[in-house]
């Protein structure tokens, strides 16, 4: 059995739940420790408010604890939590806009026309400069409005769908599972999903914003 | 996108998800590299389309405050009476 994570001497998420179902509260703590971030992070880009963030967070883990009895292992435990955690964060958002907002097909003009825009221009455009190294763009502040513009553009479903993937690390069967839709659907939304958010972004580091 | 290589272009988008997560077949995905390596557009844009989500990570990663932890491990302990 894997007791700690390859290359390093931090033990196991199947160990520590294993643990922390016989009682083990360290355990638990670690776990905390271990996934609050992505956890936090997620919950933040479906809800955008720092203050329901932590709620949703602590809801989240406060979930866990109360039902870590049940959990059999049958997926990951950080999958496991980031459903519980994107749940949270979706539901705390329809109570307080119960309409929902536009789905990736409405943006398709968006799209269309950012691209429209792509055509003939110089590949060395505003995005491609800091698309070489993430991390050190997202510290530039015109790069993290464009960003949380960007992201305000994806309908509540597509920011988890896409968070989901990208923080939650979760596999395009359990997004199917999730989403109850096909693979090769959700292959399909997560490509517009991360096409829009491409042009839109952009466009906004071009000082265009998208009509 | 360079217009020589317009209908190239188009199909490479129609499968960059599949590129970027390495699910094309050996054949299909030596075609891509070839093709980007021949149009900087095309180069540039799938750069920025692997990208893009990786930068909403990072921006979101960024937004957690830094005593989150603590305040969360102390929500807990009350919540959980330890």
């Amino acid at each position: 059995m894997l007791v700690t994570l390859p290359g390093t001497n931090e033990i196991a998420d199947d160990v520590l739940v294993v643990r922390a179902q016989a009682g083990d509260y360290d355990a638990f703590e670690q776990l905390v420790r271990r996934h609050q971030r992505r956890v936090y992070a997620t919950a933040y880009g479906i809800v955008k408010n720092t203050a329901e963030a932590e709620e949703v967070s602590q809801e989240t883990f406060l979930s866990a604890f109360e039902h870590l009895e049940g959990f059999r292992g049958e997926s990951k435990f950080s999958t496991w939590l980031f459903r519980v955690a994107s749940n949270h964060a979706l539901m705390k958002l329809r109570k307080k806009r119960p309409e929902p907002r536009g789905d990736v097909a409405d943006l398709e003009q968006t799209l269309s026309y950012a691209q429209s825009r792509s055509e003939g221009t110089s590949p060395f455009d505003a995005l491609s400069q800091w698309a070489r190294r993430p991390d050190e763009a997202a510290d530039a502040a015109e790069v993290q409005v464009a960003l949380e513009g960007a992201l305000d553009m994806l309908s509540d479903d597509d920011r988890a769908l896409l968070l989901m993937r990208s923080l939650g690390e979760e596999s395009h069967e359990q997004l199917a599972e999730r989403f109850h839709l096909t693979i090769p659907a959700i292959k399909s939304r997560l490509h517009r999903i991360r096409l829009v958010l491409r042009a839109n972004l952009d466009e906004r580091l071009r000082g265009k914003p998208p009509p | 996108m360079s217009n020589h290589t317009r209908v190239d272009c188009t199909g490479l988008v129609n499968l960059l998800g599949d590129y970027v997560d390495d699910q094309l077949p050996g054949d299909v995905k030596a075609a891509v590299e070839q093709h980007m390596h021949q149009c900087a557009p095309c180069m540039a844009f799938i750069r920025q389309y692997r990208f893009a989500p990786q930068a909403v990570r990072e921006h979101l990663l960024q937004k957690v405050p830094v005593d989150l932890e603590n305040r969360l491990l102390s929500f807990l302990r009350d919540r959980t009476k330890h």
